[in-house]
Parts: C-alpha cells; sequence; structure tokens
C-alpha cells in the first residue's frame, strides 16, 4: 500500500514529477473503480480519471494535506462522472441517483441508507482486493487476472499450459486468501 | 438510526479495517455499530460475500493502469504529441487566450459587496469575493481554484463548486474572520455548493446566495446566509451552533436539516417547505416552527405567518432535479417551467387553452440540458405544435386541416 508522506506532498505541490507519479501509483485505481462503478464504460472512465488527475496536478500549490487530496479527487471524479452521464442522457429520462449524498437527484427517503453506504465502501474494498492479488505470487496471481478477464479455466490452462485441476488449486487459494482478508468477526 | 456523518464513520471504519489500520478502540466501535441492528448485520454479511466481491471485481475488471497513465500525460502535456508547426500555432493561440482569461477576470473594478436584497441580474454565474473581485465561474476550467483568505474554492464540473481550507507552501493559513461569498447565477441553470462544514446548497435559477465561509467553516457559533430566489438547503447537523437564512421576507433558522427555500423578486410570497428534521420561520414579529411535510407562506404586503402541509413534497424538489416534472401540471404551468428556464417572455396560445392537453409531453419528464430548438423539436406531439417567435413560445391547437400546414411550416423553419 502506497502511502504518501509529508515530504512527498511538499514535492508535489512544487511540481515534482515522482511525487506525481507516486500520487498517480496510490490514487488511481481508487478513483478509476469509483469512476466506472458510476459509467460502466472502460474508456469513458479512463477518461474521467485522467482529467480528474490533470485537474489536481493544474492546481497542485492549493492542495493542503493528503486528506484534502483525496477528497478532492473524489469530488472531482464523482461530479465529472455525473457530467459524462448528463451529456449522455440529454435527451431521454432522467438520470437515477447512483449514489445518495447531497447531490442525490433522487429525495433522500428514496434511496436506501445501506446503498449509500454500500458504495462508499465498494471503491475501498476493490482496490483491497486488487492490491491483494497484485501481491499474490506470478502463478495464483495469473490464474486471478484471468478469472477476472472473464477467462474460463480451461481458457486459463490452455493460455498457462498448465493442468486444469492445477488452475481449480489456483483459484482455490486465491479464494481462500480473499475470503481471509473479508472475514468479519 | 443513520445519517450521513453515521454512513462517513461506518465506511471510514470499514476502510481501516481492510487497511489493517484499525484500532482496537475504533474495531470496538465498529462491531457495536454491527451488533446494533440485525439491518446493519445482513448489510455486512451481505457486503463482505467473497462471490459478490468476486463477481464485482469481475464487472471493473483489470485496470489498465498504463493507458491511465498515458492519458494522464497527454492532457498534462499535449504539445508533446503535436509537429513543431503546429505548436507554435497551439502555443501562441494559447497564450493569447491566457492573457484575455486573465484580463476578463480581474477587470472587474473591485467593488463591495452587494447585499443580496438589491437585484441582481446577471448573465453568467459568478461569485463575488469578500475583496469585491468578480469570478465568472464559466470562464473557470473543472478542478481550477481560487485562493481567498485561507479557502480554496473550486469549479469541480460543471455546476458545482466546494470549498477547503487553504494553507499557502509555507504550511501557514491567511484565514480572515469574515469571508463573504456571493453566488449569483443567471436563468437556465442550477449550481450547487458544498460549504466547508459538509452542508449543500442547491441554487435555483435567477438566484443569489451569500455566506460566510470561516464562520461556516468552524461551525463555531452559528452562521448567517442571505437568500434571494430560491435554494434547497442540506445543513449539516450541529446542535451549538445554528444557522439561519435571511430573505427579504422573514428568516429561518436551523440546527441541521434539508427544505427548500423560495423567495423571488416575482412571487407574491415566501415560501419555505422542510423536508426533515425542524426549523423554525420568523418574520420578525412572529415566530413559527415547521414540522416535516409543512409549507410556511409568508405573503408581501400581510405580514402573516401561514403554515400548510406540503401535499406533495417531490413536486416541491423537482427543481433540483436535471429535467422537467410534468405530472400532475397543465399547460400553462408547464410552459411557464420553460418560459423560466430558457429566458423567454411569454407564451402565445392559438386554440382554447384548456382544450390543450399536455399529453405524454417527453414522457413526462424532458431534461434540462436540452438547448431551445432540441426542446422545441421534442415536445412536437400530434395534437399540439409548439415553435418559436422572437422571444415568445407558440403553442398551437393543430386540428387535422391544420396539421400538413404547420408541418410545412416547421419544416421550413
Amino acid at each position: 500500500m502506497i502511502v504518501i508522506e509529508d515530504n512527498d506532498l511538499l514535492a508535489f505541490r512544487h511540481g515534482d514529477n515522482h511525487a506525481m507519479k507516486k500520487v498517480f501509483d496510490t490514487y488511481h485505481q481508487q478513483i478509476y473503480i469509483y469512476a466506472f462503478n458510476l459509467l460502466r464504460d472502460q474508456h469513458e472512465a479512463e477518461d474521467v480519471v485522467a482529467q480528474a488527475l490533470e485537474a489536481l496536478w493544474r492546481n497542485r500549490s492549493s492542495i493542503n494535506n493528503t486528506h484534502h487530496l483525496g477528497s478532492y479527487l473524489y469530488t472531482l471524479t464523482k461530479h465529472l462522472s455525473i457530467d459524462v452521464l448528463r451529456k449522455k442522457k440529454r435527451s431521454t429520462t432522467y438520470i437515477t441517483a447512483i449514489e445518495g449524498n447531497e447531490d442525490s437527484y433522487l429525495a433522500e427517503e428514496e434511496t436506501s441508507i445501506y446503498d449509500r453506504l454500500d458504495a462508499v465502501v465498494k471503491a475501498t474494498l476493490m482496490e483491497k482486493m486488487l492490491e491483494e492479488i497484485g501481491r499474490m505470487a506470478p502463478q495464483r496471481k495469473k490464474v486471478m487476472q484471468l478469472l477476472l478477464a472473464s477467462k474460463s479455466v480451461v481458457e486459463i490452462a490452455r493460455s498457462m499450459r498448465v493442468g486444469i485441476k492445477s488452475v481449480y488449486t489456483h483459484k482455490y487459494e486465491a479464494f481462500k486468501q480473499i475470503r481471509h482478508i473479508l472475514r468479519m468477526k | 438510526m443513520i445519517n450521513n456523518s453515521t454512513i462517513a464513520r461506518i465506511a471510514q471504519l470499514i476502510t481501516k479495517y481492510l487497511r489493517n489500520e484499525i484500532s482496537a478502540k475504533e474495531k470496538e466501535e465498529l462491531e457495536k455499530w454491527i451488533n446494533a441492528s440485525p439491518n446493519n448485520r445482513s448489510f455486512i454479511v451481505e457486503r463482505m460475500k467473497p462471490e459478490r466481491v468476486m463477481r464485482e471485481l469481475e464487472q471493473v475488471g483489470l485496470i489498465d493502469t498504463e493507458a491511465i497513465w498515458q492519458k494522464v500525460q497527454k492532457l498534462i502535456q499535449p504539445h508533446s504529441v503535436l509537429r513543431i508547426r503546429t505548436i507554435y500555432a497551439v502555443t501562441v493561440a494559447a497564450t493569447i487566450a491566457l492573457v484575455v482569461v486573465k484580463i476578463v477576470i480581474t477587470i472587474s473594478t473591485p467593488k463591495t459587496p452587494l447585499a443580496v436584497h438589491s437585484p441582481v441580474e446577471v448573465n453568467c454565474p459568478q461569485i463575488i469575493l469578500d475583496d469585491g473581485r468578480v469570478i465568472n465561474l464559466d470562464s473557470m476550467n473543472i478542478g481550477d481554484g481560487i485562493v481567498c483568505n485561507g479557502w480554496w474554492m473550486t469549479k469541480t464540473s460543471s455546476y458545482h463548486i466546494a470549498y477547503y481550507p487553504h494553507t499557502d507552501l509555507n504550511g501557514k493559513s491567511h484565514k480572515k474572520h469574515k469571508e463573504v461569498n456571493q453566488l449569483s447565477l443567471p436563468h437556465g441553470m442550477i449550481w450547487s455548493i458544498s460549504l466547508p462544514d459538509g452542508s449543500n446548497v442547491q441554487l435555483n435559477a435567477g438566484s443569489s446566495l451569500s455566506y460566510d465561509i470561516t464562520p461556516l467553516g468552524e461551525r463555531s457559533h452559528g452562521t448567517k446566509m442571505l437568500l434571494e430566489g430560491e435554494a434547497f438547503f442540506d445543513i449539516r447537523h450541529d446542535a451549538t451552533a445554528p444557522c439561519s437564512i435571511s430573505t427579504s421576507k422573514g428568516t429561518i433558522v436551523v440546527l441541521g436539516t434539508r427544505f427548500d427555500v423560495r423567495n423571488y423578486r416575482a412571487d407574491s410570497a415566501l415560501i419555505v417547505s422542510l423536508l426533515t428534521g425542524s426549523i423554525v420561520i420568523s418574520n420578525g414579529l412572529k415566530k413559527v416552527e415547521l414540522k416535516p411535510g409543512q409549507q410556511a407562506n409568508i405573503k408581501k404586503r400581510n405580514d402573516s405567518i401561514h403554515v400548510g402541509v406540503d401535499a406533495d413534497t417531490a413536486l416541491t424538489r423537482s427543481w433540483t432535479f436535471p429535467y422537467f416534472d410534468f405530472t400532475h401540471k397543465n399547460i400553462i404551468q408547464v410552459m411557464k417551467q420553460f418560459e423560466k428556464w430558457y429566458g423567454l417572455e411569454s407564451t402565445v396560445y392559438r386554440g382554447s387553452v384548456d382544450t390543450l392537453t399536455p399529453g405524454l409531453l417527453g414522457g413526462g419528464h424532458v431534461s434540462r440540458e436540452l438547448s431551445l430548438m432540441e426542446l422545441v423539436q421534442t415536445l412536437q406531439q400530434d395534437d399540439l405544435g409548439f415553435s418559436l417567435k422572437g422571444n415568445k413560445f407558440i403553442v398551437s391547437q393543430i386540428t387535422r386541416a391544420v396539421l400538413s400546414r404547420h408541418q410545412l411550416i416547421y419544416n421550413r423553419e
């Protein structure tokens, strides 16, 4: 888990490119997941993320602290995504509230409290999972990545040149690892 | 009872748990919440189901980090992608544009911040800062901001601004105890403001809102706002720091709740509609407390406060939605909405008005984002013709004989 330190932030505010890369590495997955959940389109989500990061870079000298940085990125990502949705649905019906908070387009009563909590937690969950997968042993990681790309066990076995039983074992172990993280006592 | 701050807190605790950053005390707090109700428990159980998480992960797919980095680079350094000759032209144009924009922003001579009670007719969304600078919000790029006395005001989307506390590069804050900003909107747009205390205000077209940022940021001893026009308030709850909204006809005091205030100069009364919580309305002489679902009325000449039931809270809020709502409205009410939004003078009706039915205009919902021409096209019905003449709408009843002539006229436009 990459963490932005105070001196990283200071360097970032002064325009240091390495610091920018670090900020990118820290945040781009989270906000991509956030944007993707709203837009359901890979390219649109990528574009929104790039715009949010560029705006952050452009205004780097105004960023106060890491909490500010994160919340600024999230707010930008959310509003840019909503902008995209509004432009897409221009001539048809209204946009249903994707997440309920002060910007909800539905009355509060209509959006379940748990839906809102869900939206907020989802992004972190996804990020944590992807991070965990990134840390897995190479074979196991490869199996997981191909599974996430909707490949079948047979296809995976073929492309990795291993037996199907092997793929199942990797899958089982990977799920066990993930289940371990998700357990709530 | 769950509210916004609970959601934020629980989400934060879950995040910390997932990142193994949770303290023993925080873990206890989270477990307490989980066990507080069966709904909480089932939410957590469902949310953390591995199969569900995997399914969602699959939907997200793999994140193309390299592609996103390339896109970021392209936006940050666009010139590196162009040929040398084009670079020169683009650089020159960009420099000129930069200079022009700079002039536009600073050329407005500083004036004293307007008291919002004076009429503010603007033709672009603007913010007047405490020092008198007038900022044209249209000329700002998304993500850009202005620093004003320890606050950073940033445009986060085409219709939204947010405030963050600001320190300079040495970590010093230059906050003044008073920083009054005024947001004014022309017709045809709704903006929302995220205030530093977590409150949110949606401002309707043709309205103005004045607010003092520093007290709002600290919410230490109450804060004041001035409104002309219409706004929907979602004020964060703070029992120790009431928030008051003043209008020309009356004042509303709240501790934290959601309500709509409508007081346009053209209106015959101030109307306040309460959705949740409780608010106190005063006209300077009397005070009345409102309960959720109630609506208060203060007329112009007669100063008494009338309290009634808001029969349709969804309707009260419908202006905050990105579409026009035609349910329960007759044709005149529908056209008035359009007149107001597009800044047109009036509507001319051909054919007797009560025989004209709105029908299912656009399916009952028409997007506010449509241009005037797109709107006219969307509205056309078999029995109802819509067109524009100068600064007016024309709505005509179409009989069979007229139909072909109307179509001919329409096609010619």
